[in-house]
């Protein structure tokens, strides 16, 4: 993805919006979204640093984007397995966070792998 | 010259090896597995043997040798895993297991694990162990990620030099292991003499120190005694050069003289440096690379080991982990709680016997059962944790807290000890074997007991759910964060008693990230579990019924109140009673010394009631301040009696278990007071 | 210019040179890949400024700076804050700190690329010149400003 502070920018923003959400019903997701958000605004500053700066916070607050959903689905696999079905009431942003944070891991890795091969092609040449 | 002399020597020798070879075929033949640390051997053999051994992401996991056996065409091979190593000299446990192994060669063939994007740091063991004339097959595993990388390995310069079968595999995809099986077969059957054995050829001022040093320690008798592993193929002199005298121990006058006709210093440069040239010509004559610089590794722990981000995550890793393992688990552990309770029912209709009645009823299915309902969240647990650390994640965490834990005096390794004794304190014991260092090894075998393992979880889980449900999650991260401190603190502690004093290095790797595999987490989460299992089955069952008994007699359980069980109870009552703890919760924790589970399990009997009313009857009891200072003494006491052998074991004496015995207890009652005097003024 | 690991900058590279540690714990490092004469790079600092992970080929391992000091490179320059150099001109590598401090340095002219000369010291500030005008750095701020010296013509 070329435009990386608009992708911060929605994962920061996307994030504290879905923490304040979750404020009455999950302490973790409060957390987590916190810590998602605190990633992706680490993002904007010290561009200086390495050249894949702006990537890795992308890559690591999609991550726990993937992870907290995986967190809520595995809740919800054990609920209904145990077939308490009247119980389940899936936390929609979650799941909503994790699915963007899916599509926007794998277009940032896509990202990665074509710069890798432009390098490779330019040493080559 | 030297040459023909050996194989001379070979030919003699090796008789009857073929002997027993051409014979026996159906024999075990003897292989063992090494390498660095982390590079696939476990895995490898896992695929070689099909044994269940759980494989780490971690370094330094295989402490002591494992062994299985396998087949192929028609000879049995046993094989051996050994730990992971760099060098073979005796500086740390592992290299001691690996280097004794090797020395007694009992063995045919060793095969040793290189990892395709590290080949240079596996050619010093495998130089090491040629210079020991062992025989090699060089196995070079990760290929495929190699290939990932764009890294082409062209074995042919290793095979040419080195006189040594090379086989590329993987163990992720199964990639040239049908090749191994084969070079194996053909090589450990191949008659020895036929073997065309390494000569490594060294410079000439180190070859005329091997000879001079030879000749000189032949007129050493006590040298050719203590030393004849050594001497087999003129290894000592090189293993002098490399390691120097600290672990050899060679008479003092010999060493004068020696140092009379070399100087030592030079010669040892001049042989690391032909060491070194060596390898990288190896090496580099191998290597084909193609690709660039870029690894998700590097990325993903540009943010993991972030000064902020990185404790962040780290927490939130943890608070995951603990997260899950009680919400999920929850449900499961109602189900098995239901199926207990009616078949407690059913069999009090059925048995007409009123005392095997009881003794069925309250005794066998209200104790082990009250146990096994907590298995789902024992083996979440382990599930999770599994993740952690074979995803890689776990040395990053000791790389990030290793200030912390070096100002109590250990280092962010132990932390890995630590997170195992929340499993099981026994696997969390032994393996502090990678430890080198001696003093910060006894300081965490001594303080480990207060990791809070799993058998501890049923009691907190019974207190929580009963006192504090409405906060769940928080007082049991709570009770984890004290126990880590209170480890730390211990063990910082004991240092200050410790004479033995020896400084080593901190050294780790952080390897690469690695999806785990779901059959990987299973095994894992299984092995850690089946401890548990095997517990509840043996200890468990033998220390309900006799709670039982006790309970039961001398009255046949018309009044509880003047059982023998509320005797042991009423005994410790006065020092317990300002915390609001009764006879029939400290003869719990009497019981509890057994194995811990049994503390809840004991309560049930205590109390007379079903595992679904224990709750209720806790209730009437307690406070939530002296449950409180309950849990926290159950935190903190004694350990059970598997984790006071283990103790025993790894410490080669009575001493320090007796010590843990009396240490645990103080300590635990002491946090009990605090613990109940600032509870009472929060709750 | 030979250092030790732990005067390496973030990100900075080097050449080994030396290993002055005990012979056993040399060989274990040998072993790892500290291979005198391979590169060797500063990859991660741990949040409480030790250990260090360096990075020697495809390995990634963990020094507490009680080794890495005893472990010598070659570097071409060494980087220093502004606080520590001496007098003369110096190439800005790095400026540390939030976003409003650099915000506000770069106002004055000091950001990565750009040349400063060190005037001299006065107390705790550092007296510099900036293309063309010269500032009084406090100490607290000098420390964040990270350079390498530049070769008198």
């Amino acid at each position: 993805m070329k435009n990386k502070n608009i992708i911060l920018l929605i994962i920061s923003i996307l994030s504290l919006i879905f923490m304040i959400l979750n404020i009455s019903i999950n302490f973790f997701y409060v957390f987590a979204f916190l810590l998602i958000s605190i990633t992706a605004f680490y993002g904007f500053s010290g561009e200086n640093e390495v050249w894949y700066h702006k990537s890795a916070h992308i890559m690591v607050s999609s991550l726990l984007g993937i992870f907290t959903m995986a967190y809520e689905l595995l809740g919800i696999l054990f609920s209904l397995i145990s077939s308490e079905l009247s119980n389940i009431k899936p936390n929609i942003y979650v799941i909503i966070f994790g699915i963007i944070s899916i599509v926007i891991f794998i277009e940032e890795l896509n990202y990665l792998k074509k710069i890798e091969q432009e390098a490779k092609r330019k040493k080559s040449l | 010259m030297n040459k023909g002399h050996d194989q001379s020597q070979d030919h003699e020798s090796s008789n009857t090896n073929v002997l027993t070879l051409d014979t026996g075929q159906n024999q075990n033949i003897e292989i063992s597995i090494i390498g660095n640390p982390n590079v696939g051997k476990t895995s490898l053999f896992n695929i070689l043997t099909g044994a269940k051994q759980y494989v780490a992401n971690w370094p330094g996991v295989t402490v002591e040798k494992k062994v299985g056996t396998f087949k192929y065409k028609d000879a049995t091979f046993k094989l051996v895993d050994l730990p992971g190593v760099y060098t073979l000299s005796s500086k740390s446990e592992d290299e001691k297991v690996a280097k004794d192994y090797i020395i007694n060669k009992n063995y045919e063939i060793v095969i040793l694990v290189a990892d395709a994007l590290n080949l240079e740091s596996s050619m010093f063991l495998l130089l090491q162990l040629l210079e020991m004339n062992v025989n090699i097959i060089l196995a070079i595993n990760a290929i495929d990620e190699a290939k990932e990388k764009g890294r082409i390995i062209v074995p042919s310069p290793i095979i040419k030099t080195l006189n040594i079968p090379v086989v590329l595999t993987s163990a992720r995809t199964g990639e040239g292991i049908d090749e191994l099986l084969e070079v194996i077969y053909k090589y450990s059957l191949s008659k020895t003499k036929s073997r065309v054995k390494t000569r490594i050829k060294y410079p000439p001022n180190i070859d005329k120190f091997i000879q001079s040093f030879m000749e000189l320690a032949s007129n050493y008798p006590e040298i050719k005694i203590n030393y004849s592993n050594y001497l087999e193929n003129n290894w000592l002199p090189v293993y002098f050069l490399e390691f120097g005298n600290e672990d050899l121990n060679l008479p003092k006058s010999f060493l004068k003289e020696l140092e009379t006709l070399f100087d030592l210093d030079n010669l040892r440069a001049e042989y690391t440096k032909w060491k070194l040239d060596f390898i990288s010509y190896l090496v580099s004559s191998s290597i084909i690379n193609e690709g660039i610089d870029w690894s998700l590794r590097d990325i993903l722990d540009h943010v993991l080991t972030h000064k902020v981000l990185g404790i962040l995550i780290y927490i939130f890793a943890m608070f995951a982990v603990f997260s899950l393992t009680f919400n999920l688990a929850q449900p499961l552990s109602d189900l098995l709680e239901l199926a207990f309770t009616s078949a407690g029912n059913y069999l009090s209709k059925v048995i007409p016997i009123p005392w095997l009645n009881s003794l069925v009823v309250e005794g066998v299915i209200g104790g082990v059962g009250g146990v096994l309902v907590f298995i789902p969240q024992i083996f979440i647990l382990f599930f999770f944790l599994g993740f952690l650390e074979e995803s890689g994640y776990l040395p990053r965490a000791a790389f990030l807290v290793d200030r912390i834990a070096r100002s109590f005096g250990l280092s962010g390794r132990s932390f890995m000890s630590i997170i195992l004794g929340f499993g099981c304190n026994v696997p969390a014991i032994i393996s502090t074997k990678t430890i080198a260092n001696k003093k910060e090894r006894l300081a965490l075998i001594l303080s480990l007991p207060f990791a809070s393992c799993s058998a501890k979880l049923p009691v907190y889980i019974l207190l929580i759910g009963t006192f504090f449900s409405s906060n769940a999650a928080l007082v049991l991260l709570l009770i984890y964060l004290s126990s880590i401190v209170l480890v730390l603190v211990s063990s910082k502690f004991l240092q200050r008693f410790i004479t033995q004093s020896e400084d080593i290095p901190f050294i780790i790797e952080l390897p690469r990230f690695r999806m785990p595999t779901f059959k990987n987490l299973a095994i894992y989460t299984w092995n850690r579990g089946k401890h548990f299992l095997q517990k509840a089955g043996g200890i468990i069952l033998v220390a309900t019924i006799i709670i039982w008994a006790l309970s039961f007699f001398p009255n046949f359980g018309q009044d509880i109140n003047s059982s023998y069980a509320a005797g042991i109870g009423k005994v410790f009552e006065p020092l317990t009673k300002h915390l609001g703890w009764d006879w029939r919760i400290n003869t719990g924790l009497v019981f509890g010394i057994a194995a811990k589970e049994v503390v809840v399990s004991s309560y049930s009997t205590l109390f007379n009631v079903g595992e679904g009313s224990l709750s209720f009857a806790l209730q009437n009891v307690l406070t939530p301040a002296s449950a409180l200072a309950l849990i926290f003494f159950v935190l903190a006491y004694v350990p059970c009696f598997a984790t006071l052998a283990t103790i025993k074991s790894e410490t080669n004496s009575w001493k320090w278990p007796i010590f843990t015995l009396f240490y645990t207890t103080v300590i635990a009652y002491l946090i009990a007071n605090v613990v109940f005097f600032i509870g009472g003024i929060f709750i | 210019m030979i250092i030790p690991l732990t005067d390496l900058f973030l990100g900075q590279k080097g050449k080994i040179i030396s290993i002055d540690l005990k012979e056993e714990d040399k060989n274990r490092l040998i072993a790892m890949g500290f291979i005198p004469g391979k590169e060797i790079e500063l990859a991660h600092i741990s949040p409480f400024g030790d250990p260090l992970v360096f990075k020697v080929g495809d390995k990634k391992i963990v020094l507490r700076l009680s080794e890495a000091e005893n472990i010598f490179v070659e570097v071409e320059y060494k980087i220093e804050s502004l606080f520590e150099s001496d007098l003369g001109k110096h190439q800005i590598i790095s400026v540390c700190g939030g976003h409003h401090f650099k915000e506000e340095m770069r106002n004055l002219g000091i950001r990565e690329g750009k040349i400063v000369t060190i005037l001299g010291r006065n107390g705790h500030k550092t007296l510099i010149e900036v293309e063309g005008k010269k500032y009084a750095i406090g100490k607290g701020r000098a420390q964040k400003i990270f350079c390498k010296k530049v070769a008198q013509e």
